[in-house]
């Protein structure tokens, strides 16, 4: 579990081509070897929270989640409400990713806390402008309390 | 290919809230036509009635003071004759008492008799039988007045016994005319009571009529109140039952019009995903394995990515589409000319080629929701600038006009135009009129463009020949009046 000790971007997302691509456009802002990803919402909370097959997980809170809204089992807005709530994770930067803009989506979102909101585009080389610029900015740049 | 010119000149129309329009009505405007009709009908019986009962009414009037009129002839009969008969009894009374009482009363009843002969006379003239009795009766009357007269000069002359004698051969020879003028009133007693008999017959036939002609007046009103009522009671049942399917129809409809719309969207957002694996990978080949690839390789995935940028293009296109109808219209005042200047200026920055002529005219103020608006000039903007490319002139000219009702724009180019027989294709949902390598966009622009002026209650239409150009219009209800509300 070596890997888990470097995570600082956590890449929650079920669907494998757009996780290639993320981390194909990470890579591209030179983060490729903080990333780690997990499939769906319940994944992400046994990462985070250390429990399941995560329980041996070291390391602390990773310092950015990129989070798809829709996923089996758990969704990403439940997700996010989950880690707003507590207090040990309410900090961490969580990055909304999504196939559309829905008003609904967007709004709940952002009533529960959520950093940022981004539409993936269908155009590559404007998503992986976006996704490398958005992990640069909230694991990098940014500072944290 | 159509050239008829009633199909290249006529305008193609489309108009809303056609559940609301005049096409709903006929079945109402029938329902009020009945009840005006029936109404009408009611009235006008009851008026008929009416007026044949109020002409029995005055028949039987008439027939009734005939009746009474009778009756004072035969009263005025009897007492002539009881006046005539007083008098002689007041001259007997003289003769034997001397009492200057009774000569008074004598003198009295003779002119009350002569008054009486005159009323008799008056009220018989409408009568030939009677007035020929009449002139009978007025001799025998004055005969015996006469005699009665000369008895009293034979008294004042000669004394009692002469009276006395003069009476007593009077009776006996008959020549005080009373037997006469008895028997004449009795002859015109008859007559009347004849007529009497009759006046009251016609009477009573007239009052029944008049009665009769009264019951069926109020029966067929009565009749005909009843029937509208339930006849209006019968339409109005129906028409809430009406009501009520259509308000079940427009339940469900709203609901399937839900489901389409969450569907149209999902299947939007689902169909992204695998579009952006497909332009992804494509430029993942392209980056890492570009030295491998040989000119012609290269070009098929630029053109697998340039089909993935139109389809998502697009889809895009879709889900606002599909939001249009879920989106609550928020209508303030706005000023069409400033909005079509921004809309405009951000097009032509955008826009590669020389750039067209643009004439813009007045523009009227809309009540509308602006963002929405300014969809509509988005897309009937780059609608004229993306068609009027093949022209060596290109030309926009933007104008605006108002009516009572509604406020107009429109948008005219030169360029390629359309067969207008295919007018009402236009606004269709992927609708094409010409193929996506000759002209970019995705086909739902106009139909964007329909829905927006639509749901501001407004219609849309376009006007084109081929290759001379196209002309698109709308009009949007007059916000003034609804201003406030």
């Amino acid at each position: 579990m070596k890997e888990h000790e470097a995570v600082e971007i956590l890449l929650v997302e079920d669907s494998d081509a757009d996780a290639e691509m993320i981390v194909r456009s990470l890579r591209k802002g030179n983060l490729v070897n903080q990333v780690f990803r997990v499939h769906d919402g319940v994944e992400a909370l046994e990462f985070i929270f250390r429990q399941g097959e995560y329980r041996e997980r070291r390391g602390g809170n990773p310092k950015l989640i990129l989070l798809d809204v829709k996923m089996t089992r758990l969704g990403g807005i439940d997700v996010l409400r989950k880690l707003k709530s507590e207090e040990s994770t309410k900090v961490i930067p969580i990055v909304m990713l999504t196939s559309s803009a829905e008003d609904r989506d967007i709004q709940e979102s952002y009533h529960l806390g959520v950093n940022s909101y981004l539409v993936k585009p269908v155009n590559f080389s404007e998503f992986t402008n976006v996704v490398a610029q958005v992990g640069l900015y909230w694991a990098v740049m940014n500072r944290m309390p | 290919m159509p050239t008829d010119a009633s199909l290249l000149e006529a305008p193609a129309r489309r108009g809303y809230a056609a559940g609301l329009g005049p096409g709903a009505k006929p079945g109402f405007a029938s329902v009020e036509v009945k009840v005006l009709a029936g109404f009408i009908v009611a009235v006008s019986l009851m008026v008929l009635g009416g007026g044949v009962t109020y002409s029995t009414s005055v028949e039987f009037a008439d027939s009734v003071e005939w009746v009474a009129h009778t009756q004072e002839v035969r009263a005025t009969l009897a007492d002539l004759y009881s006046s005539l008969a007083g008098a002689e009894l007041a001259q007997r009374d003289y003769l034997l008492t001397v009492d200057q009482k009774r000569r008074g009363d004598y003198e009295r009843l003779v002119g009350v008799v002569e008054n009486q002969l005159a009323a008799v006379g008056s009220l018989t003239s409408d009568n030939p039988t009677q007035r020929e009795n009449v002139s009978t009766l007025r001799p025998a009357v004055a005969k015996s007045l006469r005699a009665m007269a000369g008895v009293l000069t034979a008294y004042d002359h000669f004394g009692l016994e002469a009276a006395r004698a003069l009476i007593a051969t009077g009776s006996r020879a008959a020549s005080d005319g009373m037997p006469d003028v008895l028997a004449q009133i009795e002859r015109m007693d008859h007559l009347e009571v004849r007529l009497l008999g009759e006046r009251q017959a016609i009477s009573a036939r007239h009052r029944q009529i008049t009665l009769l002609s009264l019951l069926c007046t109020l029966g067929i009103g009565a009749a005909l109140l009843v029937w509208l009522f339930r006849g209006v009671r019968r339409e109005m049942r129906g028409r809430e039952k009406l009501e009520r399917q259509l308000q079940r129809k427009a339940e469900q409809l709203e609901v399937s019009n839900k489901e389409l719309e969450s569907f149209s969207y999902s299947i939007s957002h689902d169909l992204r995903a695998p579009l952006r694996a497909i332009d992804g990978f494509a430029l993942m080949v392209l980056e890492d394995y570009t030295d491998r690839l040989d000119e012609e390789g290269r070009r098929y995935l630029t053109v697998i990515r340039e089909n993935s940028r139109r389809m998502g293009a697009l889809i895009d296109d879709l889900l606002s589409f599909s939001r249009l109808g879920r989106q609550p219209v928020a209508k303030s005042q706005v000023d069409m000319e400033v909005l079509m200047r921004e809309v405009l200026n951000e097009a032509l920055r955008d826009y590669q080629k020389a750039p067209p002529t643009v004439e813009i005219k007045p523009l009227p103020r809309a009540y509308a929701d602006r963002a929405l608006l300014r969809q509509v000039w988005v897309n009937l903007i780059s609608n004229a600038l993306k068609y009027c490319r093949k022209s060596d002139q290109p030309t926009i000219t933007v104008s605006g006009s108002q009516t009572d009702t509604e406020s107009v724009y429109v948008i005219s180019d030169n360029g390629v135009g359309f067969n207008m027989a295919y007018a009402d294709k236009l606004f269709g949902v992927f609708q094409r009129l010409h193929r996506a390598d000759e002209c970019e966009g995705t086909g739902v622009g106009l139909a964007i463009v329909d829905r927006i002026v639509s749901r501001h209650g407004g219609r849309v239409w376009a006007d084109g020949k081929l290759d001379r150009g196209a002309t698109f219009s709308f009009a949007l209800p007059r916000g003034d009046q609804h201003e406030g509300t």
